[in-house]
């Protein structure tokens, strides 16, 4: 009896994952908990570190019914694999019986099919207020100029043996731009989504620490406490009509932008219109936060350890760091470029930093350096124009390697 | 060579980049070069179609600062609550109430201030 409990013990053994486990997967646990220990003690973009890191977790474990991985013939595990079953049609058609997968196989057709970072521009559309940006139109310039640090990037990605499609992804980091920088890599380099997402989400994490030593270095004491005009009120007609313009221009400019422009200026066009107040309160809340779960969780998914433990995820990690110092850079460069044509209403620089997105965060250190070299003066508002038109920047970059480099 | 029309090589030359990347960045400040005109146009002409239908304010007459001695002592008193707990433990002493021009809109400076205040404590 004792020794057929014990037989049927170890035959139950059989049926466990521990002999699934390999040494990729116990590497990646290591890296689970430092990016939760990034998320939760450091609170380092928790809301996106945290399902990304627990994402990751569920993709180097043993799972069942959970995501399908299908190993690639360069060593490559391709993640979310649905598996379509069905009937050749003798009019030359095709029917579907059924689709089998696992959850995440689903859940990641999201990022496959580009729905979910547009549906959180949505949310960010919704959430923000482009009034600053309207009152003083030029800061536009400063998010165009930030954009430098990206397509510096691109060049550095590729010297070191990255194809065009991996360069454009890498490069994007820059843009400290999270759904930008998932919708450009799962179009373009799907295979490098994990170690983008997590770069460029730690970066944008990191703005308080890697921006203020690069935007001291390039102003001088006299220029950090320029006091900037103070803004004029715009009216809500003129918010309404900069959603449609912004639209109907980046759009025809940029047809490949169109999904990302599209939801930011639907979402922002809510907000505006005043009359839509359940659509806006869903687009701020409810849509932006179950994307955010889902989209998280399907890109930590994509980090099993075969491919993320390669050398080229530290690269991409360094290439990151350097694409959003370069785009720190350009937007000082640019706004102190911009003084030298209007010197009666010249710009803080410190501003100009801000054109990096990393909506509100850059905005947030342009104000606290601007205050360390003058306490009584007030950059906050002024840092928001670069900042939001950082995320248009973003997006019109990220439809120009689209539009040139999809195969 | 135009690049745009057969798209990047996929391991380029750094010239072939170079030449792709800054018309990435023409395309750049191109298309938001060309917001900002339009953002600005946009204002002008609303502002200007504003003041039109808006009448004409009548004259305004100049108001010399408020002296601390004019502000009556309970509006003193709230001012003085005020600054308090805006600075919580730091002592304080208040030199002067100055009224604020309304002819100057600092609304956005103050709503940044308030914003500032609201979320970090005060050194």
């Amino acid at each position: 009896m004792l020794l057929d409990i014990l037989h049927d013990f170890a035959a139950f053994f059989q049926l466990t994952a521990f002999s699934a486990v390999t040494w990729q997967m116990v590497v990646m646990w290591g890296v689970c908990g430092v990016l939760f220990y990034l998320g939760i003690r450091r609170k380092f973009e928790p809301l996106l570190l945290v399902p990304i890191a627990f994402g990751a977790l569920l993709a180097n474990l043993p799972t069942e019914g959970l995501i399908t991985h299908r190993v690639l013939a360069d060593g490559l595990v391709e993640s979310g694999v649905l598996s379509v079953h069905g009937t050749a049609l003798d009019t030359g058609g095709f029917r579907i019986d059924h689709i089998t997968g696992g959850l995440y196989d689903f859940i990641s057709q999201g990022i496959k099919l580009e729905i979910f970072p547009p549906l959180i521009f949505l949310g960010v559309g919704a959430l923000t207020d482009f009034g600053p940006l309207i009152a003083n139109p030029r800061t536009l310039l400063l998010g165009a100029a930030a954009q430098i640090g990206v397509l510096a990037t691109f060049i550095g990605a590729g010297l070191l043996g990255f194809t065009s499609q991996q360069s454009a992804a890498i490069g994007i980091i820059g843009g400290a731009d999270g759904p930008t920088a998932i919708f450009l890599t799962s179009k373009l380099a799907p295979e490098l989504l994990g170690a983008v997402a997590v770069a460029a989400y730690t970066y944008m994490a990191l703005v308080p620490l890697i921006q203020p030593p690069i935007m001291r270095a390039l102003t001088t004491q006299k220029e950090r406490k320029i006091r900037m005009r103070s803004l004029r009120p715009v009216s809500r007609l003129e918010k309404l009509l900069f959603a449609l313009l912004v639209t109907v221009t980046v759009i025809l400019l940029v047809p490949a932008a169109s999904p990302l422009i599209g939801m930011l200026m639907l979402g922002n066009f809510l907000r505006e219109c005043g009359v839509t107040e359940r659509l806006l309160k869903a687009s701020q809340n409810e849509i932006i936060n179950v994307v955010t779960i889902l989209l998280g969780t399907s890109v930590g998914i994509t980090m099993a350890g075969e491919n993320f433990l390669r050398a080229q995820t530290l690269l991409i990690i360094a290439l990151g760091m350097v694409a959003f110092a370069l785009g720190t850079a350009g937007g000082v460069l640019a706004a102190k470029a911009l003084n030298l044509f209007s010197s009666r209403n010249p710009i803080n620089p410190l501003i100009g930093s801000a054109g990096v997105s990393a909506v509100p965060m850059a905005a947030r250190v342009s104000q606290v350096e601007g205050q360390k070299a003058d306490p009584a003066n007030f950059l906050l508002m002024h840092a928001m124009g670069p900042n939001v038109a950082g995320v248009i920047g973003t997006a019109v970059i990220a439809g120009y390697y689209i539009a040139t480099l999809t195969k | 060579m135009m690049l745009l029309a057969s798209s990047l090589p996929v391991q380029p030359t750094l010239a072939e980049n170079l030449q792709y990347q800054l018309t990435g960045l023409l395309v750049v400040l191109f298309t938001l070069g060309a917001l900002a005109l339009l953002v600005a146009l946009l204002g002008r002409v609303i502002s200007a179609f504003e003041s039109r239908s808006t009448p004409a304010l009548s004259p305004v007459v100049a108001v010399a600062p408020t002296a601390p001695e004019a502000i009556s002592g309970p509006v003193f008193a709230a001012i003085a609550a005020a600054v308090s707990t805006a600075l919580g433990d730091h002592r304080f002493v208040i030199r002067g109430v100055q009224a604020v021009d309304p002819r100057e809109n600092l609304a956005w400076s103050a709503e940044g201030r308030r914003s500032i205040y609201a979320s970090h404590q005060v050194r």
